[in-house]
C-alpha cells in the first residue's frame, strides 16, 4: 500500500489555499501526475517488476493518491516508479481508465500526455488574472519529460508514504521563474527542464505503523 | 444420495449456461472485412485493436452525423466533413464552428484513412482513434468537453443500445466512440473509380472527340491521354 501525499514545501498541498515562496503569494489550484511502472528491489537486490498499471494522481481527491500494488511478502530496499506516461502510451491511440483523454491530461490537437500538471495564481505573475499554468509533456527524444523515480525505503515496510513536493518545481537544477515563465503548455525546452526539477519532488516520508 | 449429486451436477451445468447466455461470450457482432484494393500497400491501421464490425460501423455512422457532439448541438462532423466533397467542404475557405466563430484552416477530405499515419494539416496527431477529441474539443469547432459527449450519448436509449450492440455493453466511453467513429470513417475507400480501373487497365478513356458536336466545333480540340509509364494523367484543352 502507497500513499502519495502532496505538499508544498512543508505544509500540505491543499486546493485554493495560497503558499509563501520566496516573498510571493501562490495558490494552487491544480496538481495532478501519472505514476506508473512500479518495481521493488529487495535486501538481496533482486527487482520485482509489477504489471504495468497508471495511476492519476490529483491534490483535489486525496483518494486518488492511495495505491494498493500486490506484491510478494519480503523486505524491500528500494521503490522505482515512472513519472508520466511512457511513449507507447503515446502513440497507441484512445487510451481506458486513468489514461482516458477525458481526465484533461492529454493534448488532443497534438497527440501526446500531459505527464504533470500544476496551475494556479501568484502575485508575481504578470498575465491575466495572475495565473501560471505548467502543463508539462513530451514524449519523443530529447522532449521526453517522464522521469523515472528511485526512492530508499528506509524501514522495510508493507506501507509506503511518498510526498510530492509541489515547491520543489521551482527549485532545483532549473530556477523557475513564475514572473518570467508563467507558462508551458508544449513539449520543448522549457518542458525538459521543469521536468528535470520535478523528477526531485518525491521521497519518503518515515514509515508509520 | 446418487440422485441429489446428479441433480447437482444438472444445476451447475444450467446455472454455467445462463451466465454464458447472459455474460459477453452472447455478444457476437457481424465481422467486416476491409477490402484492401489490389496493388494498395498493407494499411498502417491496427485492425486488431479495433475488429470492424457491422454494428460498430454503424454506430460510427450515427455518431459522425449527430450534432450532439458539438456544444450547442448545431454541428456534426459531417457538417464539414461532407460525403458529396470527399468529405470536405469545398466551398470555404476556413471552416465554421461553434458560436459563428471561424476555425483556422478547412476541414480536410476523409478517405484512405486506413493508409494514414498522421492527422491533421499539421500532422499534429499520430492515431486516427485520437483524432474525433481535437474537433469535438476545440473552443471554434465543436467546443464540447468529452465528459458532456459521453453524458449526453449515455442518456439517450438508442444509443445505449447501439454501443450494445457494438461493444458488448451500454456503457459510453471514449475509447468506444472514438473507436466506433474509426471503423466508420475507415471505410471510405476511394478505390475502383474509373481513373482507378484505367490506370489498372481494365478500363478505357472514350471521349467523345468523334461526336458530331466536336467534328462540327474545329475551334476547339480535346486531346486526352493515360501515360501508363509515370501513371500520369493528362488533360489539355487547345485551341486552334
Amino acid at each position: 500500500m502507497i500513499h502519495f501525499h502532496n505538499r508544498f514545501g512543508e505544509a500540505l498541498l491543499v486546493p485554493e489555499q495560497s503558499y509563501m515562496m520566496h516573498g510571493d503569494t501562490i495558490t494552487i489550484n491544480r496538481f495532478k501526475y501519472y505514476v506508473s511502472h512500479f518495481e521493488l528491489t529487495n535486501e538481496q537486490g533482486k527487482k520485482i517488476t509489477l504489471p504495468v498499471q497508471y495511476y492519476l494522481i490529483d491534490a483535489a481527491d486525496s483518494v486518488s493518491g492511495n495505491i494498493t500494488l500486490n506484491i510478494p511478502i519480503g523486505k524491500y530496499r528500494w521503490i522505482h516508479f515512472l513519472l508520466g506516461v511512457d511513449s507507447l502510451r503515446n502513440v497507441s491511440g484512445v487510451q481506458s481508465g486513468a489514461l482516458d483523454p477525458l481526465h484533461g491530461m492529454f493534448w488532443t490537437w497534438n497527440s501526446g500526455y500531459i505527464m504533470a500538471k500544476l496551475e494556479g495564481t501568484a502575485t508575481s505573475s504578470q498575465i491575466a488574472g495572475k495565473q501560471f499554468t505548467y502543463h508539462i509533456g513530451g514524449f519523443r527524444g530529447n522532449n521526453n519529460t517522464a522521469r523515472s523515480i528511485t526512492l530508499p525505503l528506509s524501514v522495510p515496510d508493507n506501507k509506503a508514504l511518498i510526498i510530492a513536493d509541489a515547491k520543489k518545481w521551482f527549485e532545483g537544477s532549473y530556477p523557475l521563474m513564475i514572473s518570467k515563465e508563467p507558462v508551458c503548455h508544449s513539449p520543448g525546452t522549457l518542458a525538459v527542464s521543469i521536468a528535470n526539477n520535478y523528477a526531485n519532488m518525491f521521497s519518503i516520508l518515515s514509515q508509520q505503523k | 444420495m446418487k440422485y441429489r449429486k446428479t441433480i447437482g451436477v444438472i444445476v451447475v451445468i444450467c446455472l454455467i449456461c445462463i451466465s454464458w447466455v447472459t455474460g459477453s461470450q452472447y455478444f457476437k457482432p457481424t465481422p467486416v472485412k476491409l477490402m484492401v484494393p489490389k496493388g494498395w500497400p498493407k494499411p498502417v491501421y491496427d485492425f486488431k485493436s479495433n475488429p470492424l464490425t457491422k454494428e460498430g460501423i454503424e454506430l460510427g455512422r450515427q455518431l459522425f452525423y449527430d450534432t450532439r457532439l458539438s456544444k450547442d448541438g448545431t454541428i456534426s462532423c459531417g457538417t464539414c466533413h461532407q460525403q458529396f466533397g470527399a468529405f470536405n467542404t469545398y466551398d470555404h475557405s476556413l471552416s465554421h464552428g461553434y458560436n459563428n466563430s471561424l476555425t483556422t484552416r478547412n476541414a480536410p477530405g476523409l478517405f484512405n484513412l486506413a493508409w494514414q499515419k498522421e492527422f491533421m494539416w499539421d500532422g499534429g496527431i499520430n492515431h486516427l482513434d485520437l483524432q474525433p477529441l481535437a474537433p469535438i474539443t476545440a473552443e471554434n469547432e465543436m467546443a464540447e468537453s468529452i465528459q458532456n459527449v459521453l453524458s449526453k450519448l449515455q442518456a439517450e436509449k438508442e444509443y445505449r443500445r447501439l454501443f450494445k450492440a457494438a461493444f458488448g455493453d451500454e456503457k459510453v466511453t471514449t475509447e468506444k466512440l472514438t473507436k466506433a467513429i474509426s471503423q466508420f470513417v475507415l471505410t471510405f475507400v476511394s478505390s475502383n473509380s474509373k481513373y482507378d480501373r484505367v490506370k489498372l487497365g481494365v478500363d478505357t478513356f472514350i471521349l467523345p472527340v468523334d461526336s458530331s458536336f466536336y467534328r462540327n466545333n474545329s475551334s476547339l480540340n480535346f486531346s486526352f491521354g493515360v501515360d501508363q509509364s509515370s501513371v500520369f494523367l493528362g488533360l489539355s484543352f487547345k485551341s486552334f
